[in-house]
């Protein structure tokens, strides 16, 4: 048995140490293309002191670490040939506070659990983020992964107030009001620089989040589900740009393109635009923004008219929420066996067109149908004022050619949407260019100085962000 | 390679996590898999089961006796991931294809290898003397020809004969005149099935199909549903059409109801809990039938667990884990009595002597009571079961 399998045993106990090829292959992947990249080991740590006493060890041997929690991740965010810490061992809510509004749970909590307990005291979180139910608050966090209730609330990133990381040297530390002995975790600008910010979207590398304190929202009474035809892309986004200049607080609204309605909505014939809308709130709020929204979406756009169409694909929260495996249906004549690269960047509302059609060309210029690569690109208001567009490339996992060529058209568009202001709230392997990074300048080398003064031996999930060592 | 079969499988799988946490606005948010549940890797997962396999089938790993182990043990093929895989992967048939390319590479591991031998051996998965199969009615004088035909199973046969003997009174009080194969039934070939000795699986269908073939049965009876869903969907498979309909005593005893045939008059005033095990329900979505016999019987009020039907949580006794790693099945059975007990329930009533003989300890430990489904209503019938 190897040294560092004792060392990590005689922390956690032997039942959570495993390094079977068995076990290591089933980590070695998430939802994304990239990989497969087993761990080196898998540790099952129970609280955050085992974590510490891990890090230190790490240190010691100069072996990386990376967090794992519902690896449904779609970005390509682990370290190769790392400790990979599962960190599903440490999962509940610990309080939800409800004269603060906020909820604080331990990483490992699933976002569906964190819901669930909201929801039976009539609360809620903001944004859901997009990978599966088996998402984790602390990956959620580290990925800042957005959802499309952003719209409403904004990215996942806003709604933390505070945070519990073990760092790269085993200190732990805590964020945001909370930090200081004597007060609660309910504001997150508090002692002088945010430190919280630092760990939101870092990619686990400047150490292991172990409990997050968010905030929450009384759970809507009454929504509401519509949908608007534009005939250009062009007027569809001015009108949701509109909406959300006025700040009315939808809580989802999603810019549908030929390709997707043809998909999703194949009743409705004959335009270039869609707009679903959800708008939730109370009763008296619902009706107040529905009318506000219908007089803004009406201006250049009708209502569908296909209602229920609209509801019923709108109202399956799951295809709503979650990046459910809807591209199937692109790939029917491959028996149902696609995967998606999805490379959901933000932009200014009203410049979505632009990011559209550029997105288009490539996929001529790029012949990726000869590839049995099927691409397009929609977007979600993921801000209150901006969305997130969104080119989704479904390659066919069998076939080696395509799948390559699915990872080389992904990191083409990156380059070349970043050009145009599509800007990532998280990168990973899939987004995180050294090609692109570079132009970062001062930014680029101020989190390079930061990561070596806070992770001198970079153990943290190198090779995540910004350049290759980093 | 088995694998081959499955290769589309192999490739649907999208790694969501579906099959390892979900939610649904029935049952709220909860867990999915039993065995990651109590040891938590995600190997135990169906998406972990998919990564083996895919992994074995791309030549990035290679079979070997450790990992057959794990293998069997990790997964009870309860089908709670199948069910819930928004991707419909049919996880069952990859581990399956999985443990028969193990099987092929003589993989097996040794405490499968000897119940496997008892079935071919002694035709029964304890080993026990074919002489001693029919005990259970050495005073009932049943007929070996008729058009209903009672298939006792294994355990029913020599575990809780109590359950085979309440099954016949009941079938007898209705006035069917019920018949069984004796020593000429064998194990139903579920466990093979499930293991990968296909061989040894496809023997014991030929022979139980030609079997009740003889006997001229048209219904035949049964009271376990793991030889439910090998007689029922298994042997089609093998033998193609069989010329006889399959049915689980819960359905028998419904249909029986349903015709004012029975009568159950005895008042047994009990808060109950019905578990579902998973070949009768998520296997062959036989959910409401057991329901509604246990309404049906006067003074019990039947209230039901968080994750019940299709959520059920399974008892533990998928029959490989419960032999390579019995530690696993009995924390798994032991959540599951912790649900039951949450409900308030006085008793559990199952209708599957494997979920029985599982649930058991922890039930004893819980001071619950626990049933069998006919023996409960052979009860409420006023019969008297020795």
């Amino acid at each position: 048995m190897s040294k560092l399998k004792q060392a990590l045993q005689g922390i956690v106990g032997r039942e959570n140490v495993c390094d079977d090829d068995f076990e290591t292959v089933c980590y070695s992947r998430g939802w994304s293309i990239e990989g497969p990249y087993p761990p080196l080991i898998i540790v099952r740590p129970q609280n955050k002191e085992q974590i510490a006493e891990i890090l230190r060890i790490a240190n010691r041997m100069k072996v990386p670490v990376s967090p794992y929690g519902g690896n449904s991740e779609l970005v390509g965010s682990h370290a190769k040939q790392a400790i990979g810490l599962d960190m599903t061992g440490m999962r509940g809510v610990l309080e939800i506070d409800e004269e603060s509004s906020t909820v604080t749970a331990l990483a490992g909590t699933t976002w569906e659990e964190l819901f669930y307990q909201l929801s039976k005291k009539g609360w809620t979180t903001g944004p859901h983020p997009h990978s599966g139910p088996s998402a984790t608050l602390g990956g959620g966090v580290a990925l800042c992964a957005n959802g499309v209730t952003g719209a409403k609330y904004g990215l996942l990133g806003h709604q933390v107030v505070g945070l519990e990381v073990v760092l790269p040297n085993g200190d732990i530390l805590r964020t945001g009001s909370g930090a200081h002995p004597s007060c609660k975790d309910f504001i997150r600008y508090a002692w002088g620089s945010d430190l919280t910010g630092l760990f939101i979207g870092s990619h686990g590398i400047f150490g292991v989040i172990t409990e997050v304190t968010l905030n929450i929202y009384p759970l809507p009474e009454a929504g509401v589900v519509h949908g608007y035809e534009y005939e250009s892309i062009e007027s569809a986004a001015s009108a949701l740009h509109r909406v959300q200049r006025r700040r009315i607080p939808i809580e989802m609204a999603r810019i549908q393109v030929p390709k997707t309605i043809k998909l999703f909505w194949p009743t409705i014939k004959g335009n270039a635009a869609l707009i679903p809308i959800v708008i939730t709130g109370t009763s008296e709020e619902v009706e107040v923004w529905k009318n506000q929204v219908n007089k803004i979406c009406l201006k250049e756009g009708k209502e569908v008219e296909d209602s229920e169409a609209i509801t019923a694909a709108t109202n399956d929260w799951k295809r709503v929420y979650y990046l459910c495996p809807d591209w199937r249906a692109w790939a029917k004549e491959w028996d149902g066996c696609s995967m998606q690269i999805s490379l959901c960047n933000a932009i200014p509302t009203p410049d979505f067109p632009r990011v559209h059609d550029a997105f288009e060309n490539l996929c001529k210029e790029e012949r990726i149908g000869d590839y049995r690569i099927v691409a397009y690109c929609t977007a979600f208001a993921s801000v209150p004022n901006a969305v997130n567009a969104s080119p989704h490339i479904i390659y066919d996992e069998r076939d080696p050619s395509s799948w390559q060529k699915g990872a080389e058209f992904a990191r083409k568009t990156t380059v070349a949407l970043i050009e145009m202001g599509h800007t990532p709230q998280y990168m990973g392997r899939i987004k995180g260019l050294p090609d692109v990074m570079w132009r970062l300048g001062s930014y680029n080398e101020l989190i390079r100085a930061l990561k070596r003064a806070i992770d001198p031996k970079n153990i943290m999930n190198p090779g995540q962000l910004m350049t290759p060592e980093f | 390679m088995a694998l081959e079969k499955h290769h589309r499988e192999l490739y649907l799988c999208n790694r969501c996590g579906y099959c390892r946490e979900m939610i649904d606005p029935t049952v709220g948010a909860y867990r999915i898999c039993p065995p990651r549940e109590v040891r938590g890797f995600e190997s135990y997962t169906g998406r972990g089961t998919i990564h083996i396999a895919r992994a074995i089938y791309e030549g990035r790993l290679k079979p070997y006796e450790r990992l057959a182990e794990h293998v069997y043990a990790k997964c009870l093929l309860c089908k709670n991931c199948q069910v819930h895989c928004p991707n419909e992967v049919d996880i069952i048939s990859v581990t399956r294809g999985l443990r028969q390319d193990l099987v092929r590479a003589g993989l097996l591991p040794n405490p499968l290898k000897e119940r496997d031998s008892n079935v071919k051996e002694k035709r029964n998965v304890f080993g026990e003397a074919p002489a001693n199969r029919a005990s259970w009615a050495r005073d009932l004088k049943l007929p070996n020809k008729g058009d209903i035909l009672y298939y006792a199973g294994c355990y029913d046969a020599y575990r809780y004969p109590e359950t085979a003997r309440a099954t016949v009174a009941i079938l007898r009080k209705a006035g069917v005149n019920v018949a069984y194969l004796g020593e000429n039934e064998w194990c139903c070939g579920l466990p093979e099935f499930a293991d990968g000795n296909i061989v040894l699986a496809e023997e014991n269908a030929l022979h139980n199909v030609n079997a009740i073939k003889a006997s001229s049965a048209k219904k035949v009876v049964t009271s376990c549903p793991g030889c439910y869903t090998a007689l029922k969907s298994e042997y089609p498979e093998v033998v193609g059409k069989i010329p006889f309909e399959v049915v689980h005593v819960s359905e028998a005893i419904a249909e029986l109801l349903d015709a004012r045939k029975i009568k159950l008059n005895k008042v047994i005033k009990k808060k109950v809990t019905y578990h579902d095990p998973c070949h009768l329900g998520r296997y062959e979505e036989v959910y409401e039938e057991p329901r509604k016999v246990i309404r049906a019987t006067p003074g019990v009020e039947l209230v039901e667990m968080q994750r019940n039907r299709k959520h059920a949580w399974c008892c533990g006794a998928g029959t490989e884990t419960y032999i390579m790693d019995p530690d696993l099945s009995t924390r798994i059975a032991k959540t599951r009595i912790e649900e039951a007990y949450e409900t308030g329930a006085e008793a559990i009533v199952t209708a599957c002597p494997q979920c029985l003989n599982v649930l058991t300890p922890a039930a004893k430990r819980a001071k619950m009571d626990i049933y069998n489904l006919p023996v409960i209503v052979a009860e409420a019938m006023g019969l008297k079961i020795t």
